[in-house]
């Protein structure tokens, strides 16, 4: 306190002698101002500082007046605006006097409270201070510390993503501002009355913006601000000094939180891009998974030739399809593929969709007789004979919410496949030999339209879907590969990836296939 | 291909309640008519139609809505309809394009 009174002293006499040009009008009207204030507000005064010490009951005068320099020119334009009339300056002394001690309570009782505030929510109070600043002096902090506000709002967040150290940064920061945030107050207020609407209206627009353990900060001081301005009213604040240092780690602290969000894109996208991969990897790896030796005994005995042709080796239960040793003889090498394997295996794929649905496509294998169902009867499309095929009841989920259904196309002693890829809007069809039905197109349009009709009762448009001849495929290179091209396009492409075998594959893939039969699970 | 026929065919009011008729359609699109017992086990219609095509079991696919038929099962089981057709369809290979 005594460094504050010698302060306000020192600055009496400074202002008095070299500052002001008209100094007996300007000492007169500070003075005036102040016994206005205090003849008005006497009661109101004494008033607030007995409900101020119900709030805060433990008083006790601890925290070190902060050294306070003399005030720029400015302060004065400011708080000349609100000057006229005669004052009674003794008055005002006096009320300085005797509240001086009250403000020494109170002030320290401020401290303690931001300080445990401070424990609890460190950034919050960080803009509660800002806040009261601009509260007490709505117009210097537009003009002077606006750009201030907004990058020390800015530290607060960019440090909050970056944790342990930089927490502690911000805490000495807000050590460093109370003293600006006292000197501020002091000095540029032009009274209690001023000052308590100046504050209502700050109370306004914090409430605005802060969450609501600031406000409650907020109110605390906003309350205590009348009464410790005005002891201090000469006391020059160091905010200058303190809004310079800080200035100068302006360009530090966005160079820093630019590097964060530099660094953080990056690790985002590094994420995701090792995600794609990874995907791609395992799409390609599962796909080519090596047959194990038991694997491969357990083939050799199912294709024996001493094993009963007419032996059933396994029944899937759902298809009503039995696999003998006869119908597996069509997955040894060289052999053409038989509607029973294909119709397994395709059963088998969408069984595996159903088993891990995150990690393929949602999709519906017909068998291989649909579109031979299909195209049966008069002009060659025959809708009804196929309407029962495909009912909700019958699949537990609506053909139209697939993304793709798989048709296979059975061409005399020709397998091919045809998409109705929902995903992609367009029909596709994939002929190892790279052949080519524009009927089949035509076909299964036609069938998608009646389907979701059917169905949903809705009436969807596909004339704009593309009707695509997969060029870009693996095709075969031999006279007996093509169904097991054609149950691989079905595979690869239920996984949502892209066709990454080639001809030399087909040995494994008959193998595999044979091995996921008669285990009747694919992978 | 043999002539199509419909077999047992007489549906009385009285067995309306046990007996079902059921239409076999061929891939070329002719039609067959049986009438069986809903409890009969579809192996018995199955075996009548072949005879009838003088085709082996073994080289027709019989499927009632898409799905295929076991020749254990019944009508009954199957919750099939008075007049419901069955689909006897050719077993399907193939490696290549006709050379």
């Amino acid at each position: 306190m005594g460094v504050l009174i010698s302060n306000r002293n020192r600055y009496e006499a400074h202002f008095r002698g070299s500052l002001c040009l008209d100094l007996s009008n300007f000492d007169h009207i500070s003075k005036k101002r102040r016994v206005s204030v205090s003849s008005d507000n006497t009661s109101t005064r004494s008033r607030c500082s007995v409900y101020r010490f119900n709030l805060y009951p433990e008083a006790k005068g601890e925290l070190p007046r902060a050294v306070h320099a003399p005030v720029k020119n400015n302060r004065f334009s400011f708080s000349k605006r609100g000057l006229f009339g005669s004052g009674k300056v003794s008055s005002a002394d006096k009320m300085l006097n005797s509240l001086s001690n009250t403000f020494d309570i109170l002030k320290s009782k401020y401290a303690k409270i931001s300080r445990e505030a401070l424990g609890v929510i460190r950034h919050g109070v960080f803009r509660d201070v800002e806040d009261e600043v601009r509260v007490g002096v709505p117009n210097w902090r537009d003009k002077e510390k606006g750009k201030e506000v907004i990058v020390l709002d800015d530290e607060a967040t960019e440090e909050d993503v970056t944790g342990g150290s930089s927490i502690e940064e911000v805490d000495m920061r807000i050590e460093k501002e109370r003293p600006v945030f006292y000197g501020h107050q002091w000095n540029t207020s032009t009274g209690i009355v001023e000052n308590a609407v100046d504050g209502k209206r700050g109370v306004g627009n914090c409430k605005a913006s802060m969450s609501s353990p600031v406000i409650n900060m907020e109110d605390l001081s906003l309350k205590g601000l009348p009464l410790r301005l005005e002891p201090n009213k000469w006391c020059k604040p160091p905010h200058g000094d303190l809004l310079d240092s800080a200035r100068k780690r302006d360009p530090i602290l966005q160079e820093l939180a630019f590097q964060i969000q530099l660094h953080e894109k990056r690790l985002e996208m590094s994420w995701s891009r090792k995600k794609v991969v990874d995907v791609k990897q395992d799409v390609v790896r599962e796909a080519f998974i090596p047959l194990s030796a038991e694997d491969r005994s357990e083939l050799a005995r199912a294709f024996a030739k001493a094993n009963s042709r007419r032996k059933i080796l396994v029944s899937h239960e759902k298809s009503n399809i039995d696999i003998t040793g006869e119908i597996l003889q069509c997955l040894r090498p060289g052999a053409w593929l038989n509607n029973e394997v294909i119709n397994v295996y395709l059963e088998l794929l969408k069984e595996r969709e159903n088993r891990e649905p995150h990690k393929f496509l949602k999709c519906h294998f017909l068998n291989t007789f649909f579109y031979k169902k299909l195209i049966g009867g008069n002009g060659g499309y025959n809708f009804q004979a196929v309407r029962r095929w495909t009912t909700q009841r019958k699949l537990g989920y609506c053909l139209f919410d697939c993304d793709k259904i798989f048709v296979p196309i059975h061409k005399e002693v020709h397998w091919c496949l045809a998409v109705i890829n929902k995903k992609d809007q367009k029909f596709q069809y994939l002929d190892s030999l790279g052949g080519r039905d524009d009927k089949v197109m035509k076909v299964l349009a036609m069938y998608y339209v009646d389907e979701v009709n059917e169905k949903t009762g809705n009436a969807i448009d596909v004339s704009s879907w593309q009707h695509e001849f997969v060029e870009d495929l693996p095709e075969q290179e031999n006279g007996y590969d093509c169904g097991v091209f054609m149950i691989k396009y079905a595979d690869f492409y239920s996984r949502g990836g892209g066709l990454h075998f080639k001809q030399e594959h087909m040995p494994y893939f008959r193998q595999r296939t044979a091995k996921e039969i008669l285990r009747l699970k694919a992978d | 291909m043999s002539q199509p026929g419909e077999e047992e065919t007489k549906p009385s009011a009285d067995q309306s309640a046990v007996h079902i008729n059921l239409k076999v359609k061929g891939q070329d699109g002719n039609e067959v008519f049986f009438r069986i017992k809903r409890s009969t086990q579809l192996k018995k219609l199955m075996n009548a139609y072949c005879e009838r095509q003088s085709v082996e079991i073994a080289s027709i696919a019989f499927l009632f809505d898409g799905r295929r038929l076991r020749a254990e099962q019944t009508p009954d089981e199957l919750e099939m309809e008075d007049g419901d057709e069955i689909d006897a369809m050719l077993h399907q290979t193939g490696g290549a394009a006709a050379v």
